[in-house]
């Protein structure tokens, strides 16, 4: 991946995070995300997923190493801008929803931003009506269901117009229905992304490339059709293939197996 | 740490308040979005267990008034009631008008404010009964109690509990016919420090989550020890509150990172709209002109 | 405990309103200055919370429960300043949402269940840490603190009351103070286990107890307490050296002529005020809210100096 761009638009370099109670959670981590394509960060739990999504948009900054998004390294200096940049989904929608109303949760980044009010009654609507709760911006988070909320809380997210979005679990707890709509309307983004997840399935349909995490280090990173068909890592890690390889619904490139 | 009398009826888990089971199956979600939302949707209301906030929205004139409006209006009405002598016979008969139309005008039930309210009667009344002995030398003998029930005791029972119970009507109108995100910016718009409405806007967000994860932490207990009394229950529901403590802090620090990641700079940006109407300019009036003629009657 | 609008006369709920607000729009500013953007989100989430928390209730006796308050839990856990704003959020939350205590009432169930609660469970469980920082005796303390918060909030629920004229003092304190003693229990057990929990989860989360300036505020709080305490004694003595004609009558004679009242019971000074009396209560209570409400400005500017002056050094 990385010979083929030389530049990606996340780039961590030697990354690693200690946590003030000495946990060690990320031991050196490279990883590249180029514009354009979509990674799965795919590892057990406690892996350090959610350390290192953190670091994506400067909430924590590496122990040693460096993290690059759109070439320009995260410090205190660049944060404002790289949020800008990044936009990051947490997987709790109850903790990207803390306001009172849905309209005043979407709007909560523009107006930080310095949009006026105009703007930002367009902005909310049409990043509202890309998720399909554009009759729902007078409500409370917590009279929204949970797959609702999950959507209110990626248009949250996309009223800022990142160019790269961070997935925590994006699919995680939603019943089927729920989870088709989310796959289908993540699919129709077609924005720059990185989404960590334990669904196997939506790494497949959802990505170009995977990346598998473990114990704070990144033990494989490939094209989706290299990593997610390795039977044999994926089992280490607790992990298992997605349903369309297992069944070979897929055409799946035996060849590129390592 | 007031006491409440045990609720009789469905008989609940020991250790949480036996009305929130019944209210998800609470009626008069009249939210216009409620029924257009698609299937999945399970408008609930978990906040607290006597929470009006379903009845916010109902459509109503009163509903459509600034909640600023609402908010000086019932204060200066419960001024009026407060600053009074015991309320006249007449008087009362007016305030009751007053509110009875005011709830009919709402689109409110009645009985379900009426009940509420009247929960302040055991504390208010414990202090009426105590409050005549009081004012005439304080004794607890029959000769003391006789005298004062005969010597205008009742009349002061009676004020302390006619007004402790209008005053408390006053303000669940306010809150059954004020939505959530309108009441915490007429605050904001009434001079209330930012830091504070803060507070009360994160407590009306998440004290409904917080107390779905009290119900199930407290659900696995019971599940567990049903038969847990006195020191252990206790020491249980410490536990409880322990646990929820930890999870609540580590969801502070998820919610400060979403806040972070979208601008956060330590103020809630709020568009604050709307404007005073003639409704309004003439609704307020209306609230001083009872109030002066409750005082002044 | 929280006290419905109507009961308490203006001579003390307007005193208790100003006192109240004071402090605490004090507080809010200087929480503001003092805390980080992120402590203070978390603040908001605690006091979600201490209002999801009080859906606890338990068996106190008769028949009758009580449900957990948090407002010594808070003031362990968050600090003194953080925890009066919290308890003052979800008192203010319970009389605007659901008419717990009232509008004009508001500012004395704001002193006594948002500043005297957290005042006082913060300064038993600071000084019981300081005697030991062991686990058995910051459990005894968090159930002290707790405890105490209480009772000592419950009785000054009982002195406001009794300086509105509403209950003889020691009526009302007897029945608002056994009450609490018996409700504290439930509360102090809870929040002994809420530290207990902490201590062996993340004792990192009671470590701020440990911070210097408390001892200094420990110390205001118990002068401050004795001045109170000195004035409503005095307070009291000279309401009681000059009753008016008609109840000094009755305490003369009425013990042997109760049959006499039966027939013609003196009108309660409520109704027929006896005017001289009435005004000197009316301003001592206003002194005595001044001083109270210097007393604890005092208490918490000291000690937050001293924090500031602590933060500063890091």
């Amino acid at each position: 991946m990385e010979a083929r761009n030389r530049h990606g638009l996340i780039e961590l370099h030697g990354v690693t995070h200690r946590y003030p109670d000495g946990t060690e959670a990320l031991r050196g981590i490279d990883l590249t995300v180029a514009e354009g394509r979509s990674l799965a960060l795919l590892g057990p739990n406690g892996a350090g997923k959610s350390t290192l999504l953190l670091h994506l948009n400067g909430i924590l900054r590496p122990t040693t190493g460096s993290v690059r998004v759109d070439g320009a390294e995260v410090t205190s200096a660049t944060v404002r801008e790289v949020r800008r940049k990044v936009g990051l989904v947490f997987q709790d929608p109850d903790d990207q929803l803390f306001m009172t109303t849905l309209y005043e949760d979407v709007a909560f980044g523009p107006l930080n931003g310095g949009a006026t009010p105009d703007e930002v009654d367009r902005l909310v609507h049409t990043a509202l009506h890309e998720v399909g709760l554009a009759d729902a911006a007078s409500r409370p988070g917590h009279h929204l269901s949970f797959g609702q909320r999950k959507r209110a809380a990626l248009a949250t997210v996309l009223v800022m117009e990142p160019r790269v979005l961070v997935l925590d679990e994006p699919t995680a707890n939603l019943d089927p229905r729920s989870r088709r709509q989310m796959v289908a309307l993540l699919a129709s983004l077609g924005t720059t992304a990185l989404v960590a997840t334990h669904d196997m399935d939506v790494a497949w349909e959802l990505c170009t490339d995977a990346a598998v995490i473990d114990d704070g280090t990144i033990v494989a990173a490939g094209p989706k059709e290299r990593i997610l068909t390795d039977a044999a890592l994926l089992e280490a890690h607790g992990l298992e293939m997605p349903w369309a390889v297992r069944t070979g619904v897929a055409d799946a490139p035996a060849t590129i197996a390592p | 740490m007031s006491p409440r009398p045990h609720t009789h009826g469905d008989p609940g888990l020991p250790g949480v308040h036996r009305e929130e089971h019944r209210h998800a199956g609470q009626p008069a979600h009249r939210h216009p979005h409620h029924h257009r939302a698609e299937t999945g949707t399970v408008p609930h209301e978990h906040a607290h267990p006597t929470s009006f906030e379903s009845l916010t929205y109902t459509v109503s004139p009163i509903h459509a008034l600034d909640a600023r409006t609402k908010i000086v209006g019932a204060t200066v009405l419960i001024l009026g009631v407060v600053l009074t002598p015991p309320l006249r016979l007449a008087e009362a008969l007016l305030l009751a008008a007053l509110l009875a139309a005011l709830t009919a005008t709402a689109r409110l039930p009645v009985g379900r404010l009426v009940t509420r309210s009247a929960a302040v009667l055991p504390f208010a009344g414990t202090i009426a009964l105590l409050a005549p002995l009081g004012a005439d030398g304080g004794s607890w003998n029959i000769g003391g109690l006789m005298s004062a029930w005969a010597g205008g005791g009742l009349l002061i029972t009676w004020g302390i509990l006619s007004k402790a119970w209008f005053s408390a009507f006053c303000m669940l109108l306010v809150a059954a016919s004020t939505r959530r995100a309108d009441l915490l910016g007429a605050l904001r718009r009434l001079k209330v420090p930012e830091v504070f409405v803060m507070l009360l806007s994160f407590i009306t967000r998440y004290v409904g989550v917080l107390g779905e994860q009290l119900r199930s932490l407290r659900t696995a207990m019971v599940s567990r020890a049903p038969t847990l009394r006195g020191r252990a229950l206790l020491r249980s529901l410490g536990s409880i509150a322990g646990n929820l403590f930890v999870r609540s802090y580590e969801r502070g620090e998820r919610i400060h990172a979403a806040m972070v990641s979208r601008g956060y700079t330590g103020t809630l940006p709020i568009t604050t709209r709307g404007r005073l109407r003639s409704a309004d300019i003439l609704f307020m009036a209306m609230a001083a002109l009872s109030a002066f003629a409750i005082a002044l009657y | 405990m929280h006290i419905p609008d109507g009961m308490l006369e203006a001579r003390t709920w307007i005193p208790a309103w100003i006192g109240s607000a004071g402090v605490l729009a004090y507080g809010a500013r200087r929480v503001r200055a003092m805390l980080s953007d992120g402590t203070i989100v978390m603040m908001a989430v605690m006091a979600a919370l201490i209002f999801a928390l009080q859906m606890l209730n338990f068996p106190v006796a008769g028949g009758t429960s009580g449900h957990f308050a948090g407002g010594a839990a808070a003031a362990i856990v968050l600090g003194l300043w953080p925890a009066m704003l919290v308890m003052a959020a979800v008192v203010a939350i319970q009389a605007l949402l659901f008419a717990d205590g009232g509008i004009t009432a508001l500012g004395a169930n704001l002193f006594t269940m948002a500043i005297v609660g957290p005042l006082v469970g913060r300064a038993v469980y600071v000084t019981a840490r300081r005697v030991s920082s062991g686990r058995t005796a910051q459990l005894a303390g968090s159930f002290a603190a707790a405890w105490g918060a209480c009772v000592v909030a419950a009785l000054a629920a009982a002195v406001l009351l009794w300086l509105s004229g509403r209950a003889p003092l020691g009526a009302v304190t007897a029945a608002m103070g056994l009450w609490h003693a018996l409700i504290g229990i439930g509360e102090g057990a809870i929040t002994a286990g809420l530290a207990g929990y902490l201590l062996a989860v993340r004792p990192d989360l009671l470590a701020d107890a440990d911070r210097k300036p408390d001892a200094a505020v420990v110390r205001k709080v118990a002068i401050g307490l004795g001045v109170i305490a000195l004035v409503a004694a005095s307070v009291s003595f000279l309401a009681s050296s000059n009753p008016d004609g008609l109840e000094y009558a009755y305490e003369q004679v009425g013990s042997a002529f109760e049959g006499m009242t039966l027939l013609e019971g003196p009108m309660p000074d409520y109704v027929v005020p006896g005017i001289a009396n009435e005004t000197l209560a009316g301003v001592l209570a206003g002194i005595v809210g001044v001083v109270v409400t210097g007393v604890l400005a005092y208490a918490g500017l000291t000690g937050l100096r001293a924090r500031r002056a602590e933060e500063g050094q890091r």
